[in-house]
């Protein structure tokens, strides 16, 4: 994991969990709640690499089960297939390109979904009957909201990094 | 940091010790075997989000209200100041009636002792509808304890931490309950996660005549073994919804209902957790007992 992922990874997902639970759980886009904690996982994966995106998808995932009734790792097991259906393809991805972020983050989002279901299936759980009509809305806003934050990561972290080469 | 480091190279192992992590903790969480070091976390992880919950009353509010005020403001400083008194006379009111419909539900069923709680947060993960509250098991809250509101039954105490407590509704797709019709008096098992939030009654007598619009109740009828005590920890007669629509056919043993739920879920704030009643008595079709 690279030095400020080691650094970022507990705080900011504890605060994407804090949010989500009192805030984003409130916040309904084309009818579907958006997971900030997944959002946020798969866009660190698409700038960070399928390393430390795995590492971001174990932790964030155990917050979202610790919070909710389902039972615990079901979530960081989908969250990581997400992570590992992207990673053929991180290493072909720049910074200026549109397309390939969406299509990275459309194809994380929905092996989640998809991960999540079969998981709890798995474990004997009753799926609700709208998980799969709700698949195609719930991509497109994450996918939507993925991109724009696979950038503000970029900017961000390249801003904070030029600063330190300066004191140094 | 060298992003193209961290790109190179998948390391297998550490991909596999995850997934076996996440397994793992799946298979001892499902199996029962998850102890005490897992609910400490979830404490205060769960009280933290607490501290957040004041930001979602600030979505609820009608978006317009505050553009409304400003132009108000703007317009004439006087009316701006009756316009706030008016709007804190309408929260007040609303709490106030609030207040008196959860008055009303206890003074309604004045033999429950009931632990009121406010919510603190939606569960993260919207393939289950379940919520968090501000009691735990300090307050006396339980496992099984059903939980209602205003208008009728909300769902049931999942897991405690000591300051907080995971409900899980009656529209989740795990949860089912032993209810009646109020008017044709039959009985069957309510279960959640129908599209929309509505909720399917099944195994009801093919000879009962099910209306729409006929009210749910719960039935209060137990199981003997302690896992049916208490997953169906229900005193008699609360409301859980109407009756939509009825599903019949003459092939089938037995019919089914989609319910909607009396409680709109979305709008909760506060609830009542009922923590002690007497329970329906179901020794008499005991056949050892005289």
């Amino acid at each position: 994991m690279t030095r400020i992922g080691n650094y970022l990874w507990l705080p900011v997902l504890l605060l994407l969990a804090m949010l989500q639970t009192a805030l984003f759980s409130y916040l309904r886009v084309l009818g579907v709640t958006v997971q900030a904690i997944v959002v946020v996982t798969l866009a660190w994966a698409l700038w960070h690499g399928a390393s430390e995106g795995l590492a971001w998808a174990f932790g964030g995932g155990l917050l979202i089960d610790l919070l909710s009734t389902g039972p615990l790792g079901v979530s960081s097991a989908a969250l990581m297939l997400g992570v590992l259906a992207m990673s053929p393809l991180l290493n072909n991805l720049s910074s200026g390109r549109l397309l390939l972020p969406l299509l990275l983050g459309a194809l994380g989002t929905l092996t989640f979904q998809l991960g999540s279901v079969l998981f709890l299936s798995l474990a004997g759980y009753a799926i609700p009957a709208d998980a799969l009509s709700a698949l195609a809305p719930t991509v497109l806003v994450h996918t939507l909201l993925i991109v724009p934050i696979f950038w503000l990561v970029q900017a961000a972290e390249r801003r904070l990094l030029r600063g330190r080469r300066v004191q140094l | 940091m060298n992003i193209n480091e961290s790109r190179r190279g998948l390391r297998w192992r550490f991909v596999i010790a995850l997934f076996a992590a996440a397994f793992f903790l799946l298979f001892i969480d499902t199996s029962g075997q998850l102890g005490d070091p897992w609910q400490l976390l979830r404490d205060p992880v769960a009280t933290l989000s607490g501290r957040f919950s004041g930001l979602s009353s600030a979505l609820r509010r009608p978006a317009d209200l505050a553009a409304a005020q400003a132009e108000i403001t703007a317009l004439r400083e006087r009316l701006s100041v009756v316009e706030r008194e008016n709007e804190q006379l309408r929260g007040a009111q609303a709490d106030y009636q609030r207040l008196v419909e959860l008055f009303e539900r206890v003074a309604a069923a004045p033999n429950y002792q009931r632990v009121p709680a406010n919510i603190i947060g939606w569960a993260p993960n919207p393939l289950f509808r379940d919520l968090i509250i501000d009691r735990g098991s300090n307050d006396g809250i339980r496992v099984g304890m059903p939980v209602e509101a205003a208008r009728g039954l909300v769902g049931q105490v999942y897991r405690t931490t000591p300051n907080s407590a995971q409900i899980i509704l009656i529209s989740d797709a795990q949860s089912f309950i032993p209810v009646r019709l109020s008017q044709s008096r039959a009985v069957g098992i309510l279960g959640g996660g129908g599209a929309g939030g509505l909720m399917t009654l099944r195994w009801i007598d093919l000879e009962a005549q099910v209306l729409p619009n006929e009210i749910v109740v719960t039935s209060g009828l137990q199981g003997q073994s302690p896992q049916e005590i208490i997953a169906n920890r229900f005193p008699p007669d609360i409301i859980v919804g109407r009756v939509l629509e009825v599903r019949r056919s003459e092939a089938e043993l037995f019919q089914e209902a989609i319910i909607q739920p009396a409680v709109d879920f979305n709008a909760l704030e506060t609830v009542l957790v009922i923590t002690d009643f007497t329970p329906v008595n179901v020794d008499v079709f005991d056949d050892s007992q005289p």
